[in-house]
């Protein structure tokens, strides 16, 4: 009931999935981030980054490749898993030549996680070459034509036509209606909300029944009224909640972390730019 | 002290110098192979002692698998096989079990032989021989017994209840699952990889590997080998901890082989960060070796995914329902890594199953040639799934060679025909023949546990082309038996670089002969599978497969 929520970012090498997640992790509004790179042997996300809001960063570094560059991802997620508790959400950085469909497939089948959404990054000034390149042109198409939402970088490269033009294209490259056509918002903001004094069970429960709407999860430990010795984990997903007795003694971090879709910030904020309501 | 061994007829491997009845081996070193009449100039200055021990056999040189995987075999090999086609092994042989009842029978009866609380692990089920099976089926014979019965394929699992608990798999958790069917304890492609990750614990756990490695070593030696190549060493672990871990059990001074290993090229990678510090460890790896267990300067290289899963990438038109290959490597990634190794004077060996695939290690090779002209380079084809004769000519010219896994087109050919690329390309499959006709040093390997490792039975596929089915597949691209006979043996050696050490029955090369209780060249090819392994020689030490054992070698 409480899966950790994933995003896959896809594209090929170059498109900025890297920069994508650092900037991601550097907005990140509290939320702790784990990220899974799918790429073997690569690391290029920083790890610095990741450790300040929190989250980790599991490379994919075992697994028998033999069959499938796929192999690792297991084992990863297991690290994921055991970790839960101290993560809000996952990035999964998709390898260069990631299949797509074989991907989300593979994630699906996860149990404890929750596939949120799939964003495929696109290089504006290389995405047409790549799609008749002699060796990848079969898994960049499917890319484009599996794509539920494109993020388009280096657009500053690109006259003020051409934009128009690539947009118009990708659109006509896409052969699949939306795997999620109520894909979640690629921002979040994390808060923290500490209750002055131990609330009734009551009171809490009210609350958690009203939260706002653009709560996408919460989770942290309070203590009730009638069991002030007593720490309990709440966790709330999709408008339901469970509130269990924890321990008595006072966990590491207290009071509930709320994660919200954010709002928007203007594209012109963001550099690379980012365009995800295209694909919509 | 000169030891020479007699034999009805030794086989050398040799163009030059074929045969001999006689053979003088001093430090387990070849010294002279001929007759006792030719050998006496030795022998009257030296002291000698004659063995004749093989004097009504067929001696030949030692056999050689140079791309086989020392631990992905120890995961399979301590399970229980049950199969729809008979495996005979040195501890057992496994008869065919084709019914469900049989399948049941079979399930009940190693039930009830086992200790109570014992874990039981099967390999081999088949829906098409052994009907549904499930988990309430499998709770009733086993009852608290774990169990694991893994599917012929590897992609397919059953669990009974017993094992889900001690795993630790909870049905909230996998219930709405994809690809996973709680009820019958059922995990499946993508589910499977869930139930691996807790499986690992028992299937990676040291005493697992240590036992499937012991079986690993008696049935190399089952097979007449005396050199195995580890064609992808840091596979499943830690580069060092995974060679150490083999080592132990196959590297001792009791084993009746030695083994050159390939380390893992993206395995490096990841332990030392980029492949300019990669290729600086890759140099040093040879510090590790003893005697018999050794690198040298081979990496291995990735291009495309595995055969058996049809994940090879293709050339136009691909694969009939459409679907995608994959490639292990980013394909510019594998330029880039493959111009450090070769620059850095490394023989780079590359995973290729598909004509893409190939394709992509053809124009890496082309390219570095340009850069930076190398003779004698080792670039080597691994397993040479699908290719066009086109591609054949350029291997040649490029001077690049083949180590090729000619199983597929036996057990593959008549499946892929049906559901996959066609008749055309399937039958074509493991083109060896056009490799013979344009004389590139090409072997063969069992890529053991992918195939059976026996190196005969993979002469006789390559010499006859003949299917599961009994069909014969392109017959134009059919071998010889000598070069056949060549690619398990001599030609093998040279793919592994070890063409000076071993691989023939020569003055100077290390003596290690396969023997047998026929001639290949008088049974010809109908006759390979069911010649008989009884000894084999390493490095002059004899090692006697036992009576027990001694079964043929047909699968």
């Amino acid at each position: 009931m409480f899966d950790l929520p994933i995003s896959i970012v896809a594209g090929y090498l170059g498109s900025g999935k890297t920069t994508y997640i650092n900037r991601r992790l550097n907005n990140s509004g509290g939320v702790r981030f784990g990220v899974l790179v799918n790429d073997f042997g690569s690391l290029n996300v920083d790890a610095e980054l990741i450790e300040a809001s929190d989250g980790v960063t599991v490379a994919l570094e075992n697994g028998c490749v033999c069959c499938s560059m796929e192999g690792g991802l297991e084992q990863a997620a297991d690290q994921l898993r055991a970790i839960a508790q101290n993560i809000d959400w996952v990035l999964l950085e998709a390898s260069g030549v990631a299949d797509p469909t074989r991907l989300k497939d593979r994630v699906l089948s996860w149990p404890e996680f929750e596939l949120k959404e799939t964003l495929t990054l696109v290089d504006a000034t290389r995405i047409k070459q790549l799609t008749q390149d002699k060796f990848i042109a079969g898994h960049i198409r499917k890319q484009l034509e599996e794509a539920e939402n494109f993020i388009i970088t280096k657009q500053d490269l690109m006259s003020s036509d051409q934009l128009p033009e690539l947009q118009t294209w990708l659109q006509q490259q896409r052969v699949r209606p939306s795997f999620s056509p109520e894909a979640r918002p690629p921002r979040f903001l994390a808060e923290k909300i500490e209750f002055d004094e131990p609330q009734s069970k009551q009171t809490l429960e009210t609350w958690l029944n009203n939260l706002d709407e653009s709560t996408l999860r919460l989770k942290g430990f309070v203590q009730l009224q009638d069991q002030p010795n007593k720490w309990h984990l709440v966790q709330w997903v999709d408008q339901q909640w469970t509130i269990t007795p924890h321990t008595s003694s006072k966990p590491n971090q207290t009071g509930l972390v709320r994660i919200s879709a954010a709002p928007r910030p203007h594209p012109s904020q963001i550099n690379p730019k980012i365009t995800p309501e295209l694909a919509r | 002290m000169i030891e020479v061994f007699t034999a009805k007829k030794i086989i050398t491997m040799n163009d030059a110098w074929p045969t001999g009845t006689a053979v003088a081996v001093r430090d387990g070193v070849i010294l002279e192979v001929g007759t006792i009449e030719t050998l006496q100039p030795w022998l009257s200055q030296h002291e000698h002692r004659f063995n004749d021990t093989f004097k009504d056999q067929i001696i030949m040189p030692g056999f050689i698998d140079p791309h086989l995987h020392p631990v992905m075999a120890a995961v399979l090999l301590p399970m229980q096989f049950i199969t729809a086609l008979e495996w005979k092994f040195p501890w057992e042989t496994v008869p065919a079990t084709t019914t469900p009842d049989g399948f049941k029978q079979k399930l009940q009866h190693y039930h009830e032989s086992l200790p109570v609380g014992e874990p039981f692990f099967s390999w081999g089920y088949h829906k098409h021989w052994h009907g549904e099976i499930g988990r309430p089926m499998l709770d009733k014979i086993f009852g608290d017994r774990p169990t694991v019965i893994w599917q012929r394929s590897f992609h397919e699992v059953y669990l009974n209840t017993a094992m889900l608990n001690q795993l630790g798999i909870e049905e909230d958790k996998v219930r709405d699952r994809h690809q996973i069917d709680y009820n019958n304890g059922h995990f499946y492609e993508n589910g499977l990889s869930y139930a691996i990750g807790k499986l690992n614990a028992i299937i990676m756990s040291p005493e697992w590997i240590n036992h499937g490695l012991t079986r690993l070593k008696q049935l190399a030696h089952f097979g007449g080998h005396t050199t195995l190549g580890d064609m992808a060493v840091g596979l499943f672990d830690d580069l060092i901890k995974e060679w150490e871990t083999g080592r132990a059990i196959m590297g001792g001074s009791d084993a009746p082989f030695r083994v050159l290993g390939v380390a893992h090229i993206n395995r490096i990678r990841a332990e030392q960060g980029d492949h300019i510090k990669g290729v600086a460890f890759a140099k040093t790896l040879p510090e590790l070796n003893t005697a018999n267990y050794r690198f040298t300067n081979k990496i291995k290289m990735f291009t495309d995914g595995a055969f058996f899963s049809q994940l090879a990438m293709l050339q136009a038109p691909g694969y009939i329902d459409d679907h995608l290959g994959e490639w292990l490597m980013v394909p510019e990634d594998f330029e880039a890594a493959a111009r450090v190794y070769w620059n850095e004077g490394f023989e780079i060996h590359v995973h290729c199953t598909g004509d893409l695939g190939l394709e992509l290690a053809l124009d890496t090779l082309e390219k570095l040639q340009w850069e930076r002209p190398r003779f004698n380079h080792g670039f080597t084809i691994e397993h040479f799934g699908f290719s066009t004769p086109e591609q054949v000519q350029r291997i040649k010219t490029l001077g690049a060679n083949v180590s090729a896994n000619v199983y597929y087109l036996h057990e593959l050919s008549a499946a892929y025909s049906n559901v996959g690329i066609g008749i055309e390309r399937a039958h074509q499959m493991a083109r060896v023949g056009a490799c013979e006709q344009a004389d590139i040093l090409t072997a063969f390997h069992s890529d053991f546990p992918m195939a059976p490792a026996m190196p005969l039975h993979s002469a006789w596929v390559a010499i006859t082309r003949e299917n599961c089915d009994g069909d014969v597949v392109a017959p134009e691209l059919c071998m010889s038996l000598d070069r056949a006979l060549r690619a398990i043996t001599i030609d093998a050696a040279a793919i592994l670089g070890l063409q000076n050490e071993t691989g023939s029955i020569r003055a100077g090369k290390k003596a290690d002969f396969a023997v047998l209780d026929q001639d290949p060249y008088e049974v010809g090819a109908g006759g390979l599978r069911d010649i008989t392994i009884l000894a084999t020689v390493f490095e002059g030490r004899v090692f006697p497969i036992s009576a027990l054992d001694n079964v043929q070698t047909n699968v």
